[in-house]
């Protein structure tokens, strides 16, 4: 076998995983060629090393911290959401009407009862952000975080997408109506981006600012609450929208 | 050997090469969460609780190692048992719930590394393991272990820095956390052989990058 070959092989050897013919070359190699063994002793003390370390333990507050702002309303899932969560899978599919009729008959008690429409706020122009990925897009994505590679600035790496969305999302549980009047006028594909961006704002103030939209006197106020949501959705847990 | 979280009972001991750890598990039929998720999807806030301490620890670890600052891990942790509240809904039992919960923290730390400058990472991560806070019952306890202890976890800490984190992901929750390939692969949507390729490029730069620290 080739050094290469074997080097290609290493890991599967240190696993096990090598069919046993295999094996033995590369045991074969390995018993004659140095720079090949000490290649993979190295490898089994870095995974040794590794494999040794442990913790930090969690700051001690954690889960009271997390409880805490559970109960304070973060947190909380869908209505819809959460009436499924408690109904046992396999009856699901007959509650499924029902509840969604519930679901819309509280969605329009809330619109009969919106507040009025404060003054329009002004949206400032973008740069287009990525759609959202899968984990495993955004694994694709991500760039090495080589010390020896030019680490960039702060700024650089630190892109304003995700600070300039928060404050975005702030303005729009403001104003959910001004978000709309912003939308109105903007393709589906740069609507989704918009609305994408600030689902990747990644907190509870999404779910917030989708009822808002869900209960404002626009036609498609609904459909976009329920896109925005499906990002967030989707973001938070990994799965495609 | 650091200690492994153990995902139910009824295991069985595969004997395979010379990394092959003591603890290789295969998957079980039995969910050891399940009982709590049924209790806390029937409105027992405190089965959630328990899931929380049941989970906190594998969640704080995976998130600091993978965004080397405690403040940034703990924010990452509470964002995602919160996150696991609202969407412990979409759980369809076809995988461990630890998968589940795994699955939200990676993407936690993903989002996260996003609006990080590697900077910022880095010297928060090399700071806080400097001023070390309580680690694992496994760690020496006579002053110059305890000293040189921290030396090499920060050594390693920063080591791992050098592992892309689409490498360092699987690597981490492999050889760190002990999940096994096909848990893996499902948690990361990705197929067993790319994570096998990822993990073995994620140890051949981490080797290359401790030995760059002990020269």
């Amino acid at each position: 076998m080739t050094h290469g070959e074997v080097r290609a092989d290493l890991g599967d050897y240190l696993e096990g995983d090598l069919p046993l013919e295999r094996r033995a070359l590369v045991d074969a190699h390995l018993d004659g060629c140095a720079e090949c063994a000490q290649r993979m002793r190295s490898l089994r003390s870095t995974v040794d090393t590794l494999r040794a370390l442990d913790g930090p333990e969690p700051p001690a507050g954690l889960s009271a911290a997390v409880l805490a702002r559970i109960e304070a309303g973060e947190g909380r899932p869908g209505a819809l959401a959460s009436l499924l969560g408690r109904i046992p899978w396999e009856l699901r599919g007959r509650l499924a009407a029902p509840a969604l009729a519930f679901a819309a008959a509280a969605v329009l008690l809330v619109w009969l009862y919106r507040p009025a429409a404060p003054p329009e706020l002004a949206w400032v122009e973008r740069p287009p952000l990525p759609s959202r990925q899968s984990v495993q897009e955004a694994i694709a994505r991500e760039e090495s975080f080589g010390a020896s590679a030019d680490p960039g600035t702060p700024a650089e790496d630190a892109p304003a997408g995700p600070r300039v969305a928060s404050a975005d999302l702030d303005a729009a549980l403001r104003d959910p109506a001004s978000l709309l009047r912003a939308l109105a006028p903007l393709s589906p594909a740069e609507r989704q981006e918009r609305l994408a961006a600030l689902a990747r704002a990644g907190d509870a103030r999404v779910p917030a600012l989708a009822d808002a939209l869900a209960a404002q006197d626009a036609p498609d106020a609904k459909s976009l609450a329920e896109t925005l949501l499906r990002l967030y959705d989707a973001r938070s847990t990994g799965e495609r929208p | 050997m650091s200690d492994r979280q153990r995902r139910g009972v009824g295991h069985e001991l595969v004997e395979r090469g010379p990394l092959a750890r003591a603890d290789a598990w295969r998957e079980h039929d039995r969910d050891p969460d399940l009982e709590l998720v049924r209790r806390w999807r029937a409105g027992d806030v405190q089965s959630f609780a328990a899931l929380i301490r049941r989970h906190e620890r594998r969640v704080y670890r995976l998130l600091f190692r993978m965004l080397g600052s405690r403040e940034e891990a703990e924010d990452a942790a509470q964002e995602t048992f919160l996150n696991l509240h609202r969407h412990g809904h979409r759980f369809r039992g076809d995988a461990l719930f630890s998968t589940f919960v795994y699955r939200i923290a990676a993407n936690a730390a993903l989002n996260r590394r996003r609006s990080l400058g590697r900077r910022r990472a880095h010297e928060a991560g090399l700071a806080n393991e400097q001023a070390a806070g309580p680690m694992a019952p496994s760690a020496p306890r006579d002053p110059e272990s305890a000293a040189s202890g921290a030396e090499d976890r920060a050594r390693v800490q920063r080591a791992l820095q050098d592992v892309a984190p689409k490498l360092r992901l699987p690597l981490l929750l492999y050889d760190l956390e002990g999940l096994p390939y096909p848990e893996i692969a499902k948690l990361l949507d990705l197929p067993e052989g790319t994570v096998k390729s990822r993990i073995h490029r994620a140890r051949e730069i981490l080797r290359d990058a401790l030995s760059g620290e002990s020269r």
